[in-house]
């Protein structure tokens, strides 16, 4: 049995791994819900195959699951996607959909969501490659095309919305001609005016774009049609050649509180607040750093539930513009 | 379609190649014009650069013990060696794990406990995850017996701590990796069984 929908305002998250079991369970006063991705309840087994080159199949570690369901008994979940390569042309890894079918039976969500991108792609000869990270979709009607009737079907799969996210890129876009020049922003408002699809705003990559390649991002969120967000990620990073990277390796920069401030009285729609961590961080950064952040996602959420919407203008802070001078210099 | 060109052409070049991008008929003149420019943007190093470390990671949090002893034989740029030349197949743990495993068993300069090492790191990924599957059928199909010339337990100790290596023994130690045993994987010396003192994932 599928889950049925549910939208709800859920609060604070964050984003669940096995190393994080013991520090949610201890935080669950501060922590509303987790963020799973079924992905890490798995391993990939790429078999070769002389016609057809790699046949990839994914092996659910069903303890994993398990230890995961715990939590999510305790608390509600939402499902973040990071394998199913939404904007490959050849075809996105249906493997991923039947994991999360099968999460699905055992774990209700109230929505679930995919990074906007691409990994995979079919070569001339029929073989597969693979990118290693998630690449930047073309802002073109090509694309859009190629998306919509993908995101319009995940958004039925499972009786539970969908979101897709802005993800971070280092490449810059291609230049499309004059009378179709879209940009991150404009491309994001055609799929969400063609599906019914909802946004997760990664403020974090939203951040590292702007620095990157030198945007006010304050400018650009303001085009984008905001009633549509319905989950925040935050998140923090390294520089690294002159390029902020989205490693969540970090605490959250101030700037990003900076935005998130701004932005939260113009979401009408917003329902969770998420704390991104890369796992190998812990050891890091420390339980002590990880709770303050959630603390202070907390304190926004706190005000974001208390104040009346009001929408207001764009105001480019003064942190993002030194940023810029800085990456740029 | 250019957008299929254009995603073949980005993804070759992520891995460092452009090989794809020539053989690329369907991209307009805008388009050439663009991936042309990429293959000098800092931002295509920077994308190469993560998608390597991150492939960096998963070698180093699934094969510590392998890590460890080519170190010790000073042949640590072969991880580098691994990253450049062969291909990116995945994002995930165990199957990055096999494609170096793989890599290194075709190396001439790796010595056979180098070798057996990776094979155990492997075989032990393979039966945690055949542990966890709850499917009877392939845990039966999987049992794997490794030959190492010094003592396994000492050798793994010796590479956690730093501290000399065990020394050769002209009588081989069989060690089994089998989802059926309750530690994953028990060693036999001279009719005696040695068991593990530390798990290793």
């Amino acid at each position: 049995m599928l889950p049925q929908p549910s939208v709800r305002k859920l609060g604070v998250g964050i984003n669940y791994h096995g190393y994080f079991h013991d520090l949610i369970l201890r935080h669950l006063d501060l922590i509303d819900y987790i963020e799973v991705s079924p992905d890490i309840f798995c391993e990939e087994v790429i078999g070769s195959d002389a016609i057809n080159g790699d046949q990839r199949s994914f092996r659910l570690d069903t303890s994993k699951v398990q230890e995961a369901l715990v939590i999510g008994k305790r608390c509600p979940v939402v499902v973040h996607g990071l394998s199913l390569s939404i904007g490959s042309v050849s075809g996105w890894n249906s493997d991923y959909l039947n994991i999360l079918d099968q999460y699905a039976q055992q774990q209700p969500f109230a929505w679930h969501s995919e990074h906007l991108g691409f990994m995979l792609v079919e070569n001339q000869d029929g073989s597969e490659s693979h990118a290693g990270l998630i690449l930047p979709m073309q802002f073109t009607q090509e694309a859009v095309d190629l998306l919509c009737p993908r995101i319009q079907a995940l958004c039925t799969r499972y009786q539970a919305p969908f979101l897709i996210e802005n993800t971070t890129y280092y490449l810059p876009n291609f230049p499309a001609a004059d009378d179709q020049q879209w940009d991150e922003i404009d491309f994001l408002n055609q799929l969400l005016t063609h599906t019914p699809c909802g946004l997760l705003l990664d403020l974090y990559n939203f951040y590292c774009n702007a620095i990157n390649f030198g945007f006010d991002p304050y400018a650009a969120l303001a085009r984008l049609q905001l009633d549509r967000v319905v989950e925040i990620h935050v998140a923090g990073g390294v520089t690294h050649e002159g390029f902020l990277l989205d490693v969540h390796s970090r605490e959250v920069p101030e700037p990003v509180w900076e935005l998130l401030a701004w932005i939260l009285p113009k979401l009408p729609n917003l329902c969770a607040i998420t704390y991104e961590l890369l796992e190998q961080a812990l050891l890091v950064t420390g339980e002590e750093k990880i709770v303050a952040q959630l603390q202070l996602c907390k304190n926004f959420w706190n005000d974001y539930v208390q104040m009346s919407i009001n929408f207001t203008q764009p105001n480019t802070s003064h942190l993002i513009q030194q940023e810029i001078t800085n990456v740029a210099a | 379609m250019s957008l299929l060109d254009v995603q073949r052409s980005l993804v070759g070049f992520a891995r460092g190649s452009t090989r794809e991008y020539q053989h690329c008929d369907n991209l307009t003149q805008a388009e050439n014009e663009w991936l042309t420019q990429l293959l000098d943007a800092p931002g295509l190093h920077v994308t190469q650069q993560v998608q390597q470390w991150w492939r960096v990671s998963r070698v180093c949090a699934t094969a510590p013990l392998t890590i460890a002893l080519l170190k010790r034989n000073g042949l640590e740029d072969l991880l580098i060696e691994y990253i450049i030349t062969e291909p990116i197949r995945t994002l995930f743990f165990a199957a990055e794990l096999e494609q170096f495993k793989t890599f290194l068993h075709a190396q001439p300069q790796v010595d056979a406990t180098t070798k057996t090492l990776v094979e155990f790191e492997a075989g032990i990924k393979t039966a945690i995850q055949l542990a966890a599957a709850g499917n009877a059928a392939q845990r039966e199909d999987f049992s794997l017996w490794l030959k190492f010339q010094c003592n396994p337990p000492a050798l793994f100790t010796a590479l956690l701590t730093g501290t000399p290596l065990p020394p050769v023994e002209p009588e081989p130690y069989h060690l089994e990796i089998s989802p059926h045993l309750e530690s994953l994987w028990i060693s036999h010396h001279h009719n005696k069984i040695a068991l593990p003192i530390t798990t290793t994932a």
